[in-house]
């Protein structure tokens, strides 16, 4: 695929201030496609930061090349590469107007003046701060400063955006906000965006992919849905979502399906196979809010569900959900997000409770020693 | 009910009266005496004149010669002339200086980083008559004439120090990554100089030249060591008027210098005032 970006092979190590060397970077590859809101996500010092620090040009690569629309730009400096980036911070120039701050990579360009003011003002429209041009970057509130931030990327009519956690400073109401308004304006510029966030929600939110970072490798490279769904390891499926994962064995192999044994010796049928043969060790995937109540009596064929019973051991009321904690024996503690609706009731701390959970719900992830 | 008397609040007030009398008083006495007719005992007070500021700037006046201490103005015009010389070249130098070492310090990473920072320190930590010294020693045995171009040397050595200080800490406050949003919008390496971090550490570099240029117009000890014969400073042409006695003209001096100074603080002030 030639996408607008490629990275090939990246690495880059560090020297850790209290000696031994840090790998940000090991063998990074990834394209990003036209016109795509890709999003790297990963807790902190997995190394997603480098990598856009890598394409913005703030960070020598040790090895490997970086292609921006074909072209190789390990050479060429910061300013001259055709990305633009929103800051965490902002970094606004507190000594200038929103106006100027906006013109600045025009005016270091040697725009025409007239140009610069159309280009500077339609943008200030299309971020919503259209006559806010005259004040100083200290009379803008957090919001408007972010405004402030992607106006004067965009101007440049950079190849790519990057945005370096750029909504992590506002409060969450303004973030949802801002959250939408970027994914609109992104598929009205029709300019690829690389997003980082450590904020799982907010990345499956807004991305087309989302590539998951951890150790300096990419762990996961997938549309949201797909990460959500079928994660390929433990990394991925505990750092997006709620999860619960339980030991398991692959007893049987037919075609696409098979069927697990649980450690207390409950089998779950029917599971996607995902490439492991029989004896494999596999973890099973169940996301807490795929557990449901009374699906047995509502659904009588046997073969759609596997029942879980155990004590609840903690439980409380969340608005949308009721949070369980199912304590079985022979398995670790399994938590559960019950729909808070009518029928739904609150359960108690030492009830016995059987929930369960629909095979299509099921996923396995390769467990240790197994084929990744 | 009788009033309690604080003992604390006494006390504070008496220690900040006092505070202010020792600084503003003796500044004070300066000024009003530099008005005393007095031409022999100026503690004592005659009556109103303006006799000594006439006799600093050559204005004929009605002493006679015998109360007349001044030889000839020329000599005090040429001290400060070589005082304002000395001290705009050396302003401009060391700012220049301090600056770029301050940035260099603050945003390469290199080897012996903390000792040349450390080194930028000493200057304000040697004893001035030590540095003098050494100063001296210095130009004498690497056969420098002594002139205003050793003064001007010497003065930048330890000012650049002073520049250096007041510039650090304004760069500290900046938050680095605007050098890099200019960078990251198409500004190279000089455009985000003169565009972003010169502005923003403006009041800095202000403050640090001003700082220079007082200090060096105010510089006895060190300068004392280096000027040359030709080559005397103001400070250092008072000083040798002093051993020859005090006299009334000092006063007046005195206060020039103040005013002199006064303006050049308040310009300072007022430019930093704007920039905020």
């Amino acid at each position: 695929m030639q996408g607008i970006l490629r990275i090939e092979n990246a690495s880059k190590s560090f020297q850790a201030p209290e000696g031994g060397v840090i790998r940000a970077l090991d063998n990074v590859s990834l394209t990003v496609a036209h016109n795509e809101f890709l999003t790297l996500l990963g807790p902190s010092g997995c190394g997603k930061t480098t990598l856009l620090r890598a394409v913005s040009g703030f960070e020598d690569l040790d090895s490997g090349e970086i292609y921006i629309d074909g072209q190789p730009v390990s050479d060429q400096p910061a300013h001259k590469r055709p990305v633009n980036t929103v800051f965490q911070r902002y970094a606004l120039f507190p000594h200038l107007t929103v106006e100027r701050n906006v013109a600045y990579s025009l005016e270091v360009r040697g725009t025409a003046k007239a140009e610069i003011r159309e280009r500077v003002g339609n943008m200030l429209e299309l971020v919503g701060l259209a006559g806010m041009g005259a004040r100083k970057i200290g009379q803008l509130s957090g919001g408007q400063q972010q405004r402030v931030a992607l106006a004067r990327s965009l101007v440049a009519q950079p190849k790519i955006l990057l945005l370096d956690e750029p909504l992590s400073a506002l409060d969450k109401n303004l973030r949802h906000k801002m959250q939408q308004e970027l994914k609109t304006l992104q598929h009205e510029l029709g300019i690829s965006f690389i997003f980082v966030t450590h904020d799982q929600e907010e990345a499956l939110v807004m991305s087309d992919r989302i590539a998951v970072l951890n150790g300096g490798t990419i762990q996961q490279l997938d549309a949201p849905e797909e990460l959500y769904r079928r994660p390929g390891s433990e990394f991925v499926a505990r750092f997006i979502g709620e999860s619960n994962l339980l030991d398991a064995t692959v007893v049987s192999v037919e075609g696409e399906s098979c069927d697990v044994v649980l450690t207390d010796g409950t089998v779950i049928r029917d599971c996607p196979v995902n490439g492991l043969k029989r004896g494999d060790p596999a973890k099973v995937l169940i996301r807490p809010e795929n557990l449901v109540e009374g699906f047995g009596q509502s659904n009588p064929d046997e073969r759609a569900g596997h029942e879980i019973s155990g004590t609840v051991s903690e439980s409380f009321f969340a608005g949308t959900d009721y949070h369980l904690v199912l304590a079985c024996k022979g398995l670790p503690p399994v938590r559960a997000s019950l729909r808070a609706g009518p029928g739904t009731s609150h359960h108690t701390i030492g009830e016995q409770t059987s929930l369960f959970v629909p095979h299509d719900a099921v996923h396995l992830i390769p467990g240790k020693g197994a084929p990744a | 009910m009788r009033r309690k008397i604080s003992w604390r609040n006494l006390f504070l007030s008496v220690y900040g009266w006092l505070f202010l009398v020792f600084i503003y008083v003796p500044i004070l006495l300066i000024t009003v005496f530099s008005f005393n007719s007095n031409p022999v005992n100026m503690m004592i007070w005659q009556g109103f004149t303006f006799d000594w500021y006439r006799t600093i700037f050559g204005f004929p006046t009605e002493l006679n010669e015998l109360t007349l201490y001044v030889e000839s103005t020329d000599q005090l015009y040429n001290a400060v002339l070589n005082s304002l010389t000395v001290a705009l070249i050396t302003t401009a130098v060391s700012t220049v200086l301090g600056t770029s070492v301050a940035l260099a310090v603050a945003r390469f990473r290199f080897r012996l980083k903390n000792f040349y920072r450390a080194l930028m320190f000493m200057p304000m930590i040697m004893p001035d008559i030590i540095l003098g010294i050494a100063l001296l020693i210095f130009f004498v045995s690497f056969g420098f004439g002594l002139g205003l171009h050793t003064i001007i040397i010497g003065h930048c050595t330890f000012l650049s120090s002073y520049v250096f200080i007041v510039v650090s800490a304004r760069i500290s406050d900046m938050d680095d990554s605007l050098e890099e949003a200019s960078a990251d919008l198409g500004a190279d390496g000089w455009t985000t100089f003169k565009r972003v971090t010169l502005p923003l550490i403006a009041p800095g570099v202000i403050g640090g030249a001003m700082l220079a240029f007082i200090i060096s117009m105010d510089d006895l000890v060190i300068t004392y060591f280096i000027s040359g014969v030709d080559s005397t400073t103001l400070p250092v042409h008072i000083y040798g008027m002093l051993r020859r006695g005090i006299k009334p003209e000092i006063n007046a001096i005195a206060t020039v210098m103040l005013v002199f100074s006064f303006i050049i603080a308040s310009v300072g002030l007022y430019m930093r005032s704007r920039k905020k």
